[in-house]
């Protein structure tokens, strides 16, 4: 059986491994910069890396300069929610020259394909990369159906 | 400071912006902010997933070059199902110009951010200058 089948399309199939939006993401990114309105796209904030085998899904989401207690995950059913945030506020007198990196509020869900084991989530947090292991609940996994043979 | 500020362009997020050297991998120019204190610049760096033994920070010249390797965690025997984001190394340089004092540049890597001071040279400092009145 292979994994896909349980996936939504928005991972896999008709667009192949690549997201098509990527790219337009990108670009959006970089407009926002310009016009120096980040603050408004936290919709896909943190990036996601998603890796998944029958038995579980990791979700990798790097989110530098966030401490483990900034960071706020939740599971329901199938549905994973990250928040969080990180304000830096300047002394009086001091003032930026460039500001790229992200900083304000964040709020970003992910529906999965199947119910997860809520009480066997696993996070950790290293080096300003999150790491999310969201286990398949045991009653959601496909049954095998032996065949009676006459 | 007006020099670094017109040294950094703008930053390719998803592409890579050069494939150096002979290494595997791509490279990509990671997000800083820089600001400005009374005694120095503060230059903050993402760098996600970025060791302190795998980063490498060099000064020639004006140019600080931070590069940074990030630990690829192999997902073996998982399909890698949905990606944002780039997995490889970190480069970018930054010029100083003048007005830093080289020797007391110091830089301390925490949840995968950079940040390198670099302090004001004695006479970059701003005096305030007393007005005596008589």
């Amino acid at each position: 059986m292979a994994t896909q089948t349980y996936l939504p399309s928005i991972f896999n199939g008709a667009f192949g491994t690549r997201n098509p939006f990527a790219d337009f993401r990108g670009f959006n990114d970089e407009l926002n910069r310009l016009f120096n309105t980040r603050r408004a796209t936290t919709s896909h904030y943190p990036a996601f890396n998603i890796y998944s085998n029958d038995e579980e899904t990791v979700v990798v989401a790097p989110l530098p300069g966030f401490k483990a207690e900034d960071i706020d995950i939740s599971v329901e059913r199938n549905r994973l929610t990250l928040s969080g945030s990180r304000e830096k506020e300047l002394a009086e007198g001091e003032q930026y020259h460039r500001r790229e990196r992200f900083s304000g509020e964040f709020k970003r869900s992910l529906t999965l394909p199947f119910a997860v084991d809520e009480k066997q989530v696993e996070a950790k947090f290293s080096d300003g990369v999150l790491e999310i292991k969201l286990p398949r609940a045991a009653e959601d996994k496909p049954k095998k159906i032996a065949i009676k043979s006459a | 400071m007006t020099a670094e500020t017109k040294t950094l362009e703008k930053i390719e997020e998803q592409t890579p912006a050069a494939v150096v050297e002979s290494k595997p991998g791509r490279v990509y120019t990671p997000r800083a902010d820089v600001y400005e204190t009374g005694q120095a610049y503060i230059l903050e760096v993402d760098l996600p997933g970025v060791t302190q033994e795998s980063l490498d920070i060099s000064l020639e010249k004006e140019v600080l070059t931070i590069k940074g390797a990030r630990e690829v965690a192999s997902y073996e025997g998982y399909k890698r199902e949905y990606g944002e984001y780039g997995v490889g190394r970190y480069e970018r340089s930054f010029s100083l110009g003048e007005g830093v004092e080289h020797d007391k540049i110091e830089a301390k890597l925490e949840n995968g951010v950079l940040a390198v001071t670099l302090p004001k040279a004695e006479e970059a400092v701003a005096r305030r200058i007393e007005i005596k009145s008589g």
